[in-house]
């Protein structure tokens, strides 16, 4: 213990220690000249003598050091005094080290945060790996994905299902009032199930009880509760009026315990309710012990059947179990692992380049190194120096690789939406945030410090096992053969990682060109959408008579129309790409004889209102638009789309057919459009029928203006023209037309940025690693070139032997990126749209260009080998 | 902390500083003087020798050291025997003593 302490006062006081020698070394030399001098010597004689005795200062301080406590921390100290001189007395490389180091690790520490996030870190609910969607799904619908009704439901829970316990949910919107301005505010009708299903608990008050299911309580999300109550734990207890109900407060809680959907409020789901409600319900159900999401869906399946045989309605209809884990993430996933797989390339190259400068350092420095060998440096002694070294790097390189993190993360929290549409399922996913928690930074350091260490220690290798004075010699030895099989492979792995990293954004590179040169059917630019959603919950609502409806939708639009700026606008059901809703059905062409009522072909419905196609500017191919004139009172009309007129048609005009909906009025034919790609600019259009606002108004409807004033002005002044015809009436979820296109390609347009910007820093990585150990070489083969130029070699040969060397290996590297290149596209295919993975073109172009980057990164140092100055180079040897 | 028997040499000389440091607390040059006095000149302790020797001693908490001033008015590094050096020094006489015996007879016992 003793001499702990004193190991750390030495250590501490190191300096102070040795002061004190120094001054007891001076009053030895002091008290012996004394001494001397009483005995009669000259004052200079004796401190001669003195001096002598003692036997010089630095010795035996030098002897006292070797002593004392803690020397061998000592002399880790001094290893690392060492290794930062070392590191300051070769800045560029150590900035080049620490900088490709920092790259590496920061690229992969952000995506890793990102990957983490979306994909490992799972959901935020109670055992959420064990909880399922319940989807209803219709294949000759065409309809995937669809929520149940209230009677499913409750059909289901007369049999034995897998599920341990059922969560029913319906998103909704509803207009606040009697808190600030008429506020639209999204809520959820949950079953009471609610904090027990999701683990959810209060940061306020108390969740539902199972006899609350019957009464008007809300429970607040913290989000909201914040925005409207500044907080106020009071809340408890104070009423709150939506759509003209009233609703007492029971509790607040955490915004993340409906991270599915940002609902403000939250309301209860009275039991008789549920059972008659139609719409698209949610359904989350966990799993009983020992049941497998397999086992579920075949469970399921024998339900399905069973509802179908005593339910004529539901002929068709299966039921789906998906787990939840999957859904959130299934469209962005082959992203996400496209770009994990890729950044881990980049950190590969970032090791090839960081093995290259330390093992070029190390060549520099084994004339040094053989000196300590041959002055008996033991490997051990060498070893932990290099560690030293290893670690000091690797802690730059973390710390930089960190920084360099988190600043990515908050690129990508700009790139990656915060939701994205799915397909074909009418909804949005939301995206969780990547993030870089203590965990992550621990392993990026920890990582950039372990591949510091092995690639610190490599080079070292090749100095044990031979003859110190060999290894002498070589330093005075033109040879730079040292390890010219280390180097040659550092090259090649250099170049095979690049063109891999090039050829994965080579194609991502022309997917995105590809799907950015689709025509989506409609001009998105300077298009703006408002929500609005007629709130008719009160008896006494207007909006309740579908008259009232159309009459208020006909005052919205006179009003916004006549806003100077505001070119068209109309209003949609669903704008297109939104994923907003879903509203598909069947349809039989009235003189098409013959067909079952199974065979009926569907197609999309959308309810627009006059002026939206000119708002969209999707083109008329054949008789007229939509009008004000297309009312309730007036011939039942429809437009479709080319799609559907091609499908259905072929080459008759189709304009004139009535087209019919089950038991609902025939509607003519009055007009053809051109197809929208309202699933995604990668999928087909559908076959689309546009359906007069007047003739079917329902209750939520998008406003769509062509304006170029900018939002932050022209929205304000949208709101006061609607409050204008009704007060109590919010327009809600601002969106730009871009954005909802952009977002329906953010996948792509993810993987297309991320791997642009890997394969440029690949290049650069791979161009500075060739260029490097070329020059390094030829720093070498000085003298040899200078000698061959004596003898009568010209110098275009000079020139030439070099890039020679380079280029072979560059090239063999290429090779061997451009395999395995066509081995991993195949794995990316999913991501590819328009583009072969084999894409010849992709891979002449990678290649050709790579060629190209390494002759210039070879002609560098060629070039200026063949320009060896003859006589000095000569003369110094 | 550490029990190791010292080996001859530098036992040899531990104990003779310890011995010199008996009678008072000393300075490096006092002791070099002090132990040619008690070994009538035989044994002239090096500086090179005495300080690490001293270091060691200290390290292992038998001698502390203080700065005070000599005899002849300069400052000087005083060392003295600490509580647990005193009885180290019976310890080592004894040990000197078997070690030194051993010897004699070694030598002695030739026939």
């Amino acid at each position: 213990m003793r001499r702990w302490l004193a190991a750390l006062k030495n250590l501490w006081r190191g300096r102070a220690a040795d002061r004190d020698l120094e001054a007891e070394l001076q009053s030895y030399l002091d008290h012996a000249t004394d001494h001397l001098m009483q005995r009669g010597a000259e004052a200079a004689e004796a401190r001669r003598s003195a001096g002598l005795e003692l036997g010089g200062v630095t010795q035996v301080a030098e002897a006292v050091r070797d002593v004392r406590a803690g020397a061998r921390v000592t002399g880790w100290s001094r290893d690392l005094r060492f290794a930062i001189r070392t590191f300051r007395r070769t800045p560029l490389f150590t900035v080049s080290a620490v900088c490709v180091l920092g790259l590496g690790v920061g690229a992969n520490t952000a995506i890793f945060g990102l990957v983490n996030a979306a994909l490992l870190k799972g959901l935020p609910l109670r055992d959420d790996a064990r909880v399922a969607v319940v989807w209803i799904d219709n294949k000759s619908l065409g309809r995937s994905r669809v929520g149940p009704m209230g009677r499913d439901y409750f059909d289901w829970l007369s049999h034995a299902t897998p599920f341990d316990d059922l969560f029913l949910f319906e998103h909704g919107s509803g207009t606040m009032t009697g808190v600030g301005d008429p506020e639209q505010v999204r809520g959820l009708r949950v079953t009471t199930n609610f904090a027990d299903f999701l683990g959810v608990r209060p940061v306020v008050g108390r969740t539902f009880a199972a006899t609350d299911a019957t009464d008007n309580v809300a429970i607040l999300s913290a989000d909201y509760w914040q925005r409207a109550f500044g907080g106020d734990p009071k809340v408890v207890g104070r009423s709150l009026v939506l759509n003209s109900v009233s609703y007492s407060v029971i509790g607040v809680v955490p915004s993340s315990a409906t991270f599915w959907y940002p609902a403000d409020i939250i309301v209860p789901w009275p039991p008789d309710r549920l059972r008659t409600a139609d719409s698209d319900l949610g359904v989350f159900g966990r799993l009983s012990p020992g049941v497998t999401f397999s086992s579920a869906q075949q469970a399921m399946n024998l339900i399905a059947a069973d509802v179908a045989g005593a339910r004529p309605d539901r002929k068709g209809w299966g039921i789906l179990v998906v787990p939840l884990r999957d859904v959130a993430v299934q469209y962005i996933r082959p992203a996400l692992l496209l770009l994990l797989g890729a950044v881990g390339f980049v950190l590969l190259l970032a090791c090839a380049n960081v093995a290259a400068l330390l093992l070029v350092r190390t060549l520099g420095r084994r004339g040094e190194i053989a000196v300590r060998v041959a002055l008996g440096a033991t490997p051990g002694r060498l070893v932990q120096q290099t560690i030293i070294e290893g670690v000091l790097l690797g802690l730059g390189g973390g710390l930089v690789g960190l920084l360099l993190g988190l600043w990515g993360t908050a690129v990508l929290r700009v790139i990656v939406p915060a939701s994205i549409p799915v397909p074909a399922a009418a909804s949005q996913v939301p995206l969780p945030e990547g993030e870089i928690g203590w965990g992550i930074a621990a392993l990026a350091v920890l990582l950039s410090i372990a591949v510091s260490i092995v690639f610190s220690l490599a080079p070292i290798a090749t100095f044990f096992g031979g003859q110190p004075a060999t290894r002498l010699n070589s330093r005075t030895r033109s040879s730079a053969a040292g390890t010219p099989r280390q180097r040659a492979t550092l090259v090649i792995a250099e170049a095979a990682l690049a063109v891999v990293l090039l050829t994965g954004a080579g194609l991502m590179m022309r997917t995105f060109g590809n799907l950015m040169r689709v025509a989506p059917g409609f001009d998105p630019h300077d298009v703006i959408s408002l929500q609005l959603k007629f709130a008719d919950d009160a008896p006494t609502s207007p909006y309740r008579q579908a008259s009232g409806r159309v009459a208020a939708m006909a005052q919205f639009l006179e009003r916004v129309r006549a806003i100077p700026g505001i070119e068209v606008a109309a209003f949609a059901e669903i704008p297109p790409m939104s994923q907003d809703d879903q509203n598909t059905g069947r349809f039989a062409v009235l003189d098409q004889r013959g067909l079952a009522p199974g065979d009926l072909p569907t197609a999309e419905f959308r309810i627009v209102t006059d002026g939206y196609f000119e708002v969209m500017r999707i083109p008329l191919r054949a008789g007229r638009y939509l009008a004000t004139t297309d009312r309730a009172d007036a011939e039942s009309v429809v437009v479709v789309d080319e799609t559907l007129a091609r499908l259905s048609f072929g080459s008759t005009d189709p304009i004139g057919h009535y087209l019919a909906f089950g038991s609902r009025p025939s509607r003519r034919i009055v007009g053809v459009v051109g197809s929208v790609l309202d699933d995604g600019l990668d999928r087909a259009a559908r076959p689309t029928i546009y359906v007069p606002y007047g003739q079917a108004p329902s209750q939520m409807m998008s406003l769509l203006a062509r304006t170029s004033l900018p939002p932050a002005s022209v929205v304000p002044t949208i709101k006061r023209a609607v409050w204008s015809v009704d007060p109590s009436e919010p327009l809600f979820n601002f969106r730009r037309m871009d954005d909802i296109v952009s977002n329906t390609v953010s996948a792509s347009r993810l993987a297309f940025l991320m791997l642009t910007a890997f394969a440029g820093l690949a290049l650069l990585l791979a161009g500075v690693g060739m260029y490097g150990v070329t020059a390094y070489v030829v720093a070498e083969q000085t003298r040899e070139f200078a000698v061959r130029l004596a003898i009568g070699a010209k110098r275009a040969d000079i020139l030439w032997l070099v890039i020679r060397g380079g280029l072979r290996q560059a090239l063999t590297g290429l090779g061997i990126g451009v395999v395995i290149a066509s081995v991993l596209a195949r794995q990316m295919a999913t991501m590819l749209y328009g583009v072969a993975p084999l894409d010849a073109t992709t891979l002449v172009v990678t290649a050709l260009g790579f060629a190209l980057l390494a002759a210039i990164a070879n002609a560098i140092p060629a070039w200026r080998a063949a320009r060896v100055d003859l006589v000095r180079v000569l003369q110094s040897v | 902390m550490s029990s190791q028997p010292t080996d001859l040499l530098q036992g040899t000389l531990d104990l003779l500083i310890l011995r010199a440091l008996l009678l008072e607390p000393q300075h490096g040059w006092g002791l070099a003087r002090r132990i040619r006095q008690l070994t009538r000149d035989t044994f002239d302790v090096k500086p090179g020798s005495m300080f690490p020797a001293l270091k060691r001693l200290e390290e292992k908490g038998w001698i502390a050291a203080s700065w005070a001033t000599s005899e002849n008015g300069r400052q000087a590094k005083f060392y003295r025997l600490t509580r647990a050096g005193r009885a180290r020094v019976q310890d080592e006489v004894e040990n000197w003593r078997r070690v030194a015996a051993a010897i004699g007879w070694a030598i002695e016992g030739t026939s």
